[in-house]
């Protein structure tokens, strides 16, 4: 099923907000440090294409794509390391 | 590699999900993937463009005598520059839509006739790479739209409506395809439309003659946009009148079933009086029988459809109630969280893991997994 139907999510409106959790900021910053080429691939895959899809529309193979998946999560991990 | 395996969590059968959520909860590195993962999400949900205007900015984009409101025109360029995956997308969707236009323009009209064979005579038209690349989009599910099956010419004649250039529109639409389908109307309603379901629509905004009408064979689940046009949805049994809301209709041999879970709905059936539904009513409305009313038969404001958990303002408590009762996960909530209103579609399939990591990204709170089965939102 389309991707919207699986996690669209609204929260109803609250005004006030509580402060974004240590971690989880964390985490946003650290994603957004991963390098463009693989923020895209993972955005993708969020959006809904396969691996096969993204491969064809990247004009990449398959197993490229999964070896930039692997480096991002290398990447986040050593982003997250040093920052502690 | 597991950190793969996190990111196909939704394509993993049951067994597999458990042994890749086991080795997150023991593994920190992999949890942090997780989060990093449903946050992206979490971002590429909340800069808010509905499938509706993204459709609209697609086809501005094409035609450049197509007015595209200023605020759409921002919004998807604004998301285009923040998420390169979005923007990768967008181009997608452009290239889809020329390709759709090159069948178009190859095709001769004809005589209505059923979409399959229609679809196959443009398809020898065309040349065996346009060909392939046709396929692949169809077998993405969506010309346009994301998860739509562009089965009618009707429905092309939908993309240029939405832009006003059209009086009235009729929409025809059958969902062969053997999963669920989503179809965005005019007004930005939309409806999941279940396998083999029929679905008529007629819209019309012309002063007096204001109108949005349905009329289904099957069963569906319409959000409707909220607004003073009254939409109608026409079955055997009955009719069912709202200005803006969440239910469910399902049509049998001399029997239709209505089920509301958020606004309000008048059911005029064939036999007896006008009643009205609140949330988590039910009804039964028979060809030759009195109507059947059940208040409050959606327990816990959750409605199962079609493999999906639907929740429409639905406080957390209760949320917590059906994930706890579907899933036998016990989730712990503040006093304050319990009475936060949540809007949400799940796949059933998609595992309480993964939703209550969502959960917890989209009310900015952490899920704790104290052991397999009970988790705490802080």
């Amino acid at each position: 099923a389309a991707r919207e139907e699986r996690y669209q999510i609204d929260v109803h409106p609250e005004p006030s907000h509580q402060d974004p959790q240590d971690i989880r900021l964390d985490v946003q910053q650290a994603v957004a440090q991963l390098p463009e080429r693989a923020r895209e691939i993972l955005e993708l895959k969020e959006i809904g294409y396969k691996y096969q899809e993204i491969a064809h529309m990247l004009g990449l193979t398959e197993s490229a794509i999964k070896m930039q998946v692997k480096r991002a999560y290398e990447r986040l991990q050593e982003i997250l390391s040093s920052t502690r | 590699m597991l950190a793969e395996d996190v990111l196909n969590l939704d394509e993993l059968d049951a067994d597999s999900r458990s042994r890749v959520m086991a080795a997150v909860r023991q593994d920190p590195a992999l949890a942090v993937w997780m989060r990093a993962m449903v946050a992206l999400r979490a971002d590429l949900d909340f800069d808010q463009c509905s499938p509706a205007e993204i459709a609209q900015y697609v086809v501005a984009q094409r035609d450049g005598a197509v007015e595209l409101p200023l605020d759409i025109r921002q919004r998807v360029d604004g998301m285009r520059d923040r998420h390169p995956g979005f923007g990768a997308h967008i181009n997608q969707l452009e290239a889809d839509a020329a390709l759709f236009d090159a069948v178009w323009d190859e095709a001769s009209w004809e005589e209505p006739q059923p979409p399959r064979r229609r679809r196959q005579r443009r398809d020898d038209n065309l040349a065996s790479r346009d060909r392939e690349a046709l396929h692949r989009a169809r077998r993405r599910g969506m010309l346009i739209w994301r998860g739509v099956a562009v089965l009618s010419v009707v429905v092309f004649g939908l993309i240029t409506s939405l832009l006003g250039t059209r009086e009235q529109q009729m929409l025809a639409v059958t969902n062969d395809s053997g999963a669920v389908q989503t179809i965005v109307l005019a007004d930005g309603s939309r409806v999941q439309l279940a396998p083999g379901s029929t679905l008529h629509h007629f819209g019309s905004e012309e002063g007096l003659l204001a109108h949005r009408k349905t009329s289904l064979s099957g069963e569906a689940f319409f959000d409707v946009t909220p607004g003073p046009i009254p939409f109608v949805v026409y079955t055997n049994e009955g009719i069912a009148t709202v200005l803006g809301t969440s239910f469910s209709i399902s049509t049998h041999a001399g029997r239709t079933d209505v089920r509301l879970l958020e606004g309000k709905l008048t059911l005029a059936p064939s036999v007896g009086e006008a009643i009205t539904l609140y949330p988590r009513d039910g009804a039964q409305m028979f060809a030759e029988a009195p109507m059947q009313v059940a208040r409050g038969e959606i327990a816990d404001g959750a409605l199962v459809w079609h493999g999906q958990i639907i929740f429409r303002s639905t406080p957390l408590k209760d949320v917590a109630q059906t994930l706890q009762q579907a899933y036998g996960v016990t989730i712990d909530l503040s006093e304050r969280l319990a009475t936060e209103r949540v809007t949400g579609t799940f796949e059933q399939e998609a595992g309480v893991e993964m939703i209550i990591e969502t959960l917890a990204a989209t009310l900015g709170v952490e899920a704790v997994w104290l052991d397999a089965a009970q988790v705490a939102l802080r």
